[in-house]
């Protein structure tokens, strides 16, 4: 019985002690925020000097069934992206309603594209940028990807050096694309689907905090660092 | 795996039957070097042990230890390459978790019943798992096996009649495998313990 009473006793207070081995740490919600930059090896950025980017004046939000998208943001994510545009390489930055409303003799040579996530429902992936209009407008079918191999549209974003890293992005995840509109693949058929190469995403993640003047901030802060470590924008 | 595990575990307990044994417990502070400070260099102060021992000799005890340090380090504001062209951006959380399972054997210097100096070292295997966050992304996320070797200096304190104290400093250091660079941390433990428990 004395050595049953040692053996609990043993036990509990290891029970005790292992519990407390496990770190924890006051968090504020800009501690968990992260940014995430990638880009396409291949391509020249040194061809975007001089050249004119074209800024999608919204933000299409992916969410859930029946889920009414937070605007809120919108604007905020909009203005950062396009203030640290022009101060990249770029000789001429503006907003365009859609891929068709350039300013002729300013065509662009880039279209930025801005994407919220707000589910985690990410192996159904919908690209809600459509109408590419330069050339290829005829093609454009609206609709929605079913799954990764049942497409019901032409127009869906290629990563050039492989796509795998927009699979993990889940809620709470703001995307910034730039897609080099010169390097569009023009289809062989109808039936051909047009690939939209995007050499270069920003990514932003974070939880979602109540204050709209925190979690203003921190798009601001998270979208600046993109740019930050994406020294070849500016070079 | 397993074998070796259920293996120790009655090593360990055997020991606690006879009489001429040991059985502590110990609290371990650490100080990770090598491979484990570039994880996380910071000392950890979450550690525990248990070790049992039985005297095949005066001076000589077999047994097996088993212990658990988390080293822990928040590293601010710092980039880390994901893949050549994809950098991540964020505070990043490192937890590293090492579970030493080992056979041991001890010389002790003095008499029985009196303040005892030992020497020994433990041969064995290291669960060891990893974990790197970058804000709320979990990036890194390895676990692995090693053979392991701890070789250990202590004393320990008669107390009562089967009580002691035990003070311990022992070298941990798990071999490299495909999966995870080496373990190397350095233990500090203090704790108490029953004889003939």
């Amino acid at each position: 019985m004395k050595r049953i009473i040692k053996a609990f006793g043993i036990v509990a207070l290891a029970a005790m002690v292992l519990q407390g081995c496990y770190p924890k740490e006051d968090l504020y919600y800009a501690d968990l925020d992260v940014s995430l930059t990638h880009y396409d090896m291949d391509y020249d950025f040194s061809a975007i000097s001089g050249k004119v980017c074209c800024v999608l004046d919204s933000v299409a939000h992916l969410v859930d069934e029946d889920v009414t998208p937070d605007d809120t943001y919108n604007r905020t994510i909009i203005e950062q992206v396009l203030e640290n545009l022009k101060a990249s390489n770029f000789d001429t930055v503006y907003l365009i309603k859609d891929t068709t409303d350039f300013i002729t003799g300013r065509e662009p040579h880039c279209v930025v594209t801005l994407t919220a996530w707000e589910t985690d429902y990410y192996n159904y992936y919908y690209y809600p940028w459509g109408g590419w209009g330069w050339g290829w407008g005829w093609y454009y079918k609206s609709g929605t990807l079913k799954s990764n191999d049942q497409a019901d549209y032409y127009y869906y974003p290629y990563y050039p050096w492989g796509g795998s890293w927009y699979y993990s992005y889940s809620k709470g995840t703001v995307l910034v694309d730039i897609v080099s509109a010169e390097d569009i693949e023009k289809p062989g058929s109808i039936d051909d689907q047009i690939k939209l190469p995007i050499i270069w995403t920003g990514a932003l993640n974070g939880l979602s905090s109540s204050s709209t003047s925190d979690q203003t901030k921190r798009i601001k802060t998270q979208i600046d660092q993109c740019f930050t470590q994406s020294p070849y924008l500016f070079e | 795996m397993k074998k070796y595990i259920i293996i120790a575990l009655v090593l360990v307990a055997s020991t606690t039957i006879n009489a001429q044994s040991l059985w502590n417990l110990t609290y371990d502070m650490s100080v990770p070097l090598g491979a484990t400070k570039d994880f996380a260099d910071k000392a950890s102060f979450r550690g525990f042990g248990i070790d049992g021992r039985q005297f095949i000799d005066k001076n000589i005890t077999i047994g097996g230890a088993w212990n658990w340090n988390v080293f822990y380090e928040r590293r601010e504001q710092q980039y880390y390459d994901v893949a050549e062209n994809v950098t991540m951006h964020g505070d990043q959380f490192r937890t590293g978790n090492y579970m030493p399972f080992m056979f041991n054997s001890h010389y002790y210097f003095g008499e029985d019943g009196g303040f005892r100096p030992y020497i020994g070292t433990g041969v064995g295997t290291i669960w060891k798992e990893e974990i790197m966050q970058v804000g709320s992304v979990t990036i890194q996320n390895d676990n692995a096996w090693q053979f392991g070797l701890s070789p250990e200096i202590g004393l320990y304190l008669p107390i009562g009649n089967s009580g002691f104290m035990f003070w311990n400093v022992k070298y941990t250091y798990g071999i490299a495998t495909g999966q995870l660079d080496a373990t190397s941390y350095l233990n500090f433990g203090v704790g108490f313990g029953w004889e003939n428990f």
